[in-house]
């Protein structure tokens, strides 16, 4: 873990904290969220953190090119979002999470209850996300994957690449365009169906 | 766009240069070439043996990372990244990737935007064109003959019984193709598909129409039904975002955007149409994003021209998906956009208005969090947004809390029974939200509802009860009964609270889980447009937009071209 530039309380509003460089330490507890990042920011607890965003919109949404944005340790809830109930990137920014889980978002028609992408790079390590907690990665996403466990779904559209190596998936939907493939690779992944749509299917590899 | 200031650090690279480049590359992508090189090492100034300096970062300079070229020395060039770095690393050939086309479809032409257009033929010729030899396999679409039944067939071949007949324009997926004939698969009524063979050149490759589980037999209500140019183009100059209206698809999202995009920029929206006259098709433009340009601050968009005949899926007397209010061009643009993204179905199941007005535009959508806004910052940004003449899109909440309630009766240990009220006949309680809490002297805490999803009915558990189920239908009863020493001491201790779904807020007329266009402000108020074209809200406070609202989203879309140059 980085060295905190600020400790924080439950019940503290996280998002005035949010600042170019920051570390930010959630103590256990619970933190309302509907966070907006637009600056590199690194956010991690070691266990018992959860931001809720009581149905206010994304927990989390990364809105700004160029960025680093570093989480782990939490669990991300109470999302509510037409796109990305949890985690909506929708910027060239890269995404790690670590040991994070997703509970309880609900996304809108757009789907992605745990995470919804269409663009940026996601690095994922011991994500789960079951349920209902779908994970759309879209657009341009790219998103590399290991020992996650999102059960709640996947879905691979447009021109999305991703690759994870190990871990768990739940059913797993591939979707292109008539103008270009999504790529998906799993890796000794323990993976649903996966189902590639038979129009405008995607590229979909498996390896034990 | 990101801003980005300089440091000086180091980048060893990890891979022998190419020679003579002295223009800076388009991008990382650009850089790396074919090498297979995903990541670029830094060092803190030009040739060799310099400090490494990728620390770190997990492989931030990646191909897509930001970067904006300043100079170069030699071999190296010296950059800003979207990490606060200025590295310096060797320059190669310049070698910008041209668009990626998939080949193996034809479907959907991409052209190059040097290169003019052909004029249109000044006469007609044929008002279709035999695509019959591209019948494959799975392939979704119609049988179409200009009026009369079809004769469907036991086999390939006219010499095979006619085990049926259907009509002009109905909906059909090929299972085989033999020679000049076609097995084909329809929906008949009573929840039922039937096979059979027809004359291949019947068939009218067509996007795949929407499936609802809940309502499989819509799709025997559908039919494939010419439109004339004159009832789908826009009229020159004429166009508005409101001609067009969402119908039995949920893509309100789409037709949203559109409407946004077409009260914004009506000319440009324009000329996402063009019609050829030789073949009787339409092409209809979208832009597809390809990667992001750190010297502009701005993503790279293709246009994509989808080519659609004039058919569109009706329902009776009118189509079925997106409407004329007055004008169809929405629909046919709905239509390609089907096409492109893999039909109906792939569309029509929701989707991200902020993607989709940059789909029409070819430009970011720029999103805002409302609950993240004060009152005054809505406003001004809505005036600004306005004034700047951009696309806005917004969607609502799913759900909204109810006001406490003491909807039940009983006595002792029960049973309690009683049904809450709704604040308005669409609503329906949201799963897995209702709550039944003791709030007397009573020894039972708070119970809730375990349902999830589109359950019909739930237990209740915890605080103290017994027993409980609530019935979600309108308007929702209750019964639960309490454990001995549980017992509420009166039945008007028991408080039930939930979340709604439907009309979240009756006051603005104004539907949850549902994307609408930005229209103007009113007095200070916003003025959205329901994308039903029914139904359309009151102007909200600037307060409430906050509250009723969970997503925002504005697109600048570019100024039509000049008609010249558009030509």
């Amino acid at each position: 873990m980085a060295d905190c530039t600020v400790s924080l309380s439950p019940g503290a509003d996280i998002q005035p904290h949010i600042a170019a460089g920051a570390v930010i330490c959630l103590a256990p507890g619970h933190y309302p969220g509907a966070l907006r990042i637009d600056v590199p920011v690194t956010m991690q607890a070691s266990g018992g953190a959860t931001l809720d965003a009581g149905g206010k919109g994304p927990v989390v949404h990364v809105t700004q090119n160029g960025i680093q944005v570093r989480i782990s340790g939490v669990t991300l809830t109470g999302g509510a979002a037409e796109f990305g109930a949890g985690l909506l990137v929708d910027a060239y920014a890269e995404v790690a999470l670590d040991d994070v889980s997703f509970e309880g978002n609900e996304p809108g028609q757009g789907g992605g209850a745990a995470i919804g992408a269409i663009r940026g790079r996601l690095l994922m390590r011991d994500v789960r996300a079951s349920g209902n907690q779908d994970v759309v990665l879209d657009g341009v996403t790219e998103a590399a994957g290991d020992s996650v466990q999102l059960t709640g779904g996947l879905a691979v559209r447009d021109g999305a690449k991703v690759a994870f190596k190990g871990g768990t998936l739940g059913t797993v939907n591939v979707r292109g365009t008539t103008t270009r493939k999504p790529e998906l690779v799993l890796e000794g992944v323990d993976a649903g169906q996966v189902t590639n749509h038979p129009t405008v299917p995607g590229v979909v590899r498996t390896q034990p | 766009m990101s801003s980005y200031q300089q440091q000086r650090v180091s980048s060893a690279p990890s891979r022998t240069p190419s020679r003579g480049g002295n223009k800076p590359p388009a991008d990382l992508q650009s850089l790396m070439g074919n090498s297979g090189a995903r990541d670029l090492q830094m060092q803190g100034g030009p040739g060799a043996g310099q400090e490494e300096m990728q620390g770190d970062v997990w492989g931030w300079l990646h191909e897509n990372t930001g970067w904006s070229w300043t100079k170069s020395l030699s071999d190296w060039w010296t950059g800003l990244w979207g990490g606060d770095q200025e590295i310096d690393t060797p320059s190669p050939e310049i070698d910008t990737p041209a668009p990626v086309v998939d080949d193996s479809n034809k479907d959907v032409e991409v052209p190059d935007p040097e290169k003019k257009q052909d004029p249109p033929a000044p006469e007609v010729i044929e008002p279709q064109i035999d695509r019959t030899d591209t019948i494959t396999r799975g392939m979704k679409g119609a049988v179409i003959s200009g009026g009369a039944e079809i004769e469907v067939r036991d086999g390939p071949g006219g010499e095979s019984g006619v085990q049926g007949k259907v009509a002009d324009g109905k909906p059909v997926e090929v299972l085989e193709v033999s020679g000049d004939w076609i097995k084909i698969e329809y929906r008949v009524p009573g929840n039922k598909e039937e096979q059979g063979w027809v004359r291949r050149s019947v068939f009218s490759d067509q996007p795949g129409l929407f499936k609802d589980e809940d309502n499989p037999g819509m799709m025997e209500d559908h039919m494939w039904q010419l439109y004339e140019k004159d009832a789908v183009l826009p009229e020159a100059g004429q166009l508005k975002g409101t001609d067009i209206k969402q119908g039995g698809l949920a893509d309100c999202y789409f037709v949203a955007a559109m409407i946004a995009v077409g009260n914004a920029r009506p000319n440009f929206l324009e000329q996402s149409f063009r019609y050829n006259e030789s073949s009787g098709l339409y092409e209809v433009r979208f832009f597809e994003e390809q990667g992001y340009d750190y010297r502009t601050g701005q993503s790279n968009y293709n246009e994509v021209w989808v080519e659609v005949d004039g058919y569109l899926p009706t329902d009776g007397d009118r189509t079925a998906y997106a409407r004329a209010n007055p004008e169809l061009w929405g629909a046919l643009m709905e239509k390609a956009y089907a096409k492109w993204q893999g039909g109906f179905d792939a569309i029509g199941d929701g989707g991200y208005g902020s993607k989709a007005m940059a789909h029409l535009s070819g430009v970011d959508s720029e999103s805002k969090t409302p609950s993240r806004m004060g009152a005054d910052e809505v406003l001004e940004f809505f005036t600004k947004a306005q004034e700047d003449g951009r696309a806005i899109y917004a969607g609502t909440q799913s759900s909204w809390e109810s006001d406490k309630q003491t909807p039940l009766s009983g006595s002792a240990l029960g049973p309690y029974s009683g049904s809450v009220k709704q604040i308005h006949d669409w609503n329906q309680i949201k799963p897995g939200t209702l709550t039944v809490s003791d709030t007397g002297k009573g020894a039972g805490g708070r119970a809730r509802d375990t349902g999830s999803d589109n359950a019909k009915t739930a237990t209740i558990v915890g605080g103290g009860v017994e027993k409980g189920e609530v019935d979600y239908a309108k308007p929702g009863s209750l019964e639960l009964t309490y454990r001995d020493g549980m017992a509420p001491e009166k039945a008007e201790d028991l408080e039930v609270g939930f979340r709604f779904k439907g009309m979240i807020a009756p006051q603005y007329q104004l539907v949850g889980w549902h994307g609408y266009a930005f229209k103007e402000i009113v007095d200070g108020k916003l003025q959205f447009h329901n994308p039903w074209g029914s139904w359309q809200p009151k102007p909200i406070t600037p307060e409430d937009f906050t509250k009723y609202f969970s997503s925002c989203a504005t697109n600048l879309v570019p100024q039509a071209k000049a008609a010249e140059a558009a030509e």
